[in-house]
């Protein structure tokens, strides 16, 4: 029997800051952010739970690239709305690129095969290590490596393939 | 290549960034716990439980209702119980009829048994024999050829010690008779060295006497003249050949 009032208190935030880095706004994080705990609900209702801040955090995760493929390419228009003061960046501009960054790296990690999304927000965004990630998962270490590494490689490349787009859109309105 | 991982670098630790500013509002959790309660109370519904996430008062009141079910069913379980009892039974009565039938029921059994646990003991019995007998057996037989093999080597150091004594008269008296056969031809050289030397100054003497006589015929015979010597007879070779 578990105090679920306490764990929604205690990893509470955890969730929402990996539900809201990826989807980047308050409506779909808070969707998520209860979808997650009622997923969570479930599965400890069917099996023992090791590691509850684990499960969560991979529920939230697997949760937000679900949304944000079904999301697509749409603009994240509430996080671009946001006051640049947040940040403490020098400028409204680079706050501009900053978010924009963000946004190419959201749609980059929407085109990358489920796995190898979910093995690379694991890794990098909630910091977790290769064994965590392959207990969570449940897949070998090996195959962890080898996804990072094909994820970042997909990754680099999206990201490079929209910087020479705009340098070619740029190149010709000059 | 550089670009593009200080670029993915840049973008992670933005996206990073963006999380760690925002505050889980407090109406999110709030229609978080509604939900899971009302999940909770379906799951209640069907079997399973959290009651973490449940009201404590309606939790406290279905505790009290289900102590004083409890009670209920117990006292009524034990009502039904006493008034249900049968009376107790005659039991002199029920040992006379039951111990034909028991007995009858039990007695091959018994035999059986007995019979199976004097086999057992015997078969015991037997093989702790046998073991008992073996090791005695070989007990003694170790003994008695320790004893042999005693006896034995004593005999055959008499024995040889007889051959050994036999050997060495034997040894004493072939060299015995080997001593007094080289002496007894010892002597025989010796008394034919005797008589050898007998004989050859025998033979010299009969020759020196021919010789003498041999010579007297010679100074008999020789020319006489004046610047010869003459001849003395008479005189022996010892005679004349003295200084």
């Amino acid at each position: 029997m578990q105090d679920w009032q306490t764990i929604v208190t205690e990893c509470g935030p955890l969730v929402w800051r990996t539900a809201y880095r990826l989807l980047g706004n308050d409506a779909d994080a808070a969707d998520c952010f209860q979808e997650t705990f009622l997923a969570a609900l479930e599965l400890s209702r069917r099996q023992p739970v090791r590691s509850m801040s684990g499960l969560l955090v991979r529920l939230a995760t697997t949760r937000a690239i679900d949304r944000l493929r079904q999301k697509g390419r749409r603009e994240h228009c509430q996080a671009e709305s946001r006051d640049y003061d947040e940040t403490g960046s020098s400028g409204p501009a680079d706050e501009a690129q900053a978010q924009e960054l963000v946004g190419q790296l959201r749609e980059a990690i929407c085109g990358l095969p489920a796995q190898e999304a979910k093995v690379f927000c694991l890794r990098y965004l909630s910091e977790m290590s290769y064994r965590q990630i392959a207990s969570q998962l449940g897949i070998g270490i090996n195959i962890v490596g080898v996804s990072l590494y094909r994820a970042k490689a997909r990754l680099r490349e999206a990201l490079g393939a929209v910087q020479m787009d705009k340098d070619e859109v740029s190149h010709e309105e000059t | 290549m550089r670009k593009r991982e200080d670029k993915l670098s840049e973008a992670i630790a933005r996206l990073k960034q963006e999380g760690l500013s925002q505050e889980l509002p407090k109406e999110v959790v709030d229609e978080t716990l509604r939900r899971m309660a009302d999940r909770g109370s379906r799951i209640e519904d069907s079997g399973a439980g959290i009651r973490s996430i449940r009201n404590p008062k309606s939790a406290s009141r279905n505790l009290y209702r289900l102590a004083a079910a409890a009670a209920a069913l117990v006292l009524l379980g034990y009502t039904a119980g006493r008034l249900t009892t049968p009376k107790p039974m005659d039991l002199d009565q029920l040992r006379d009829a039951l111990t034909p039938t028991v007995a009858a029921a039990l007695e091959p059994a018994l035999r059986a048994r007995l019979a199976e646990e004097m086999r057992r003991d015997y078969q015991l019995a037997l093989a702790g024999a046998y073991v008992r007998v073996k090791q005695e057996l070989t007990e003694q037989y170790r003994s008695d050829l320790n004893r042999f093999a005693f006896q034995m080597l004593a005999a055959s150091n008499a024995v040889t010690n007889e051959l050994l004594t036999q050997l060495v008269q034997n040894i004493d008296t072939a060299q015995t008779q080997d001593l007094r056969r080289i002496t007894r031809f010892l002597y025989e050289m010796e008394m034919n060295r005797v008589q050898d030397r007998t004989q050859f100054a025998s033979g010299l003497q009969t020759l020196a006497y021919r010789t003498d006589a041999i010579a007297q015929v010679v100074a008999d015979a020789r020319p006489t003249g004046p610047d010869l010597p003459p001849v003395e007879p008479g005189k022996t070779y010892d005679e004349r050949n003295k200084p």
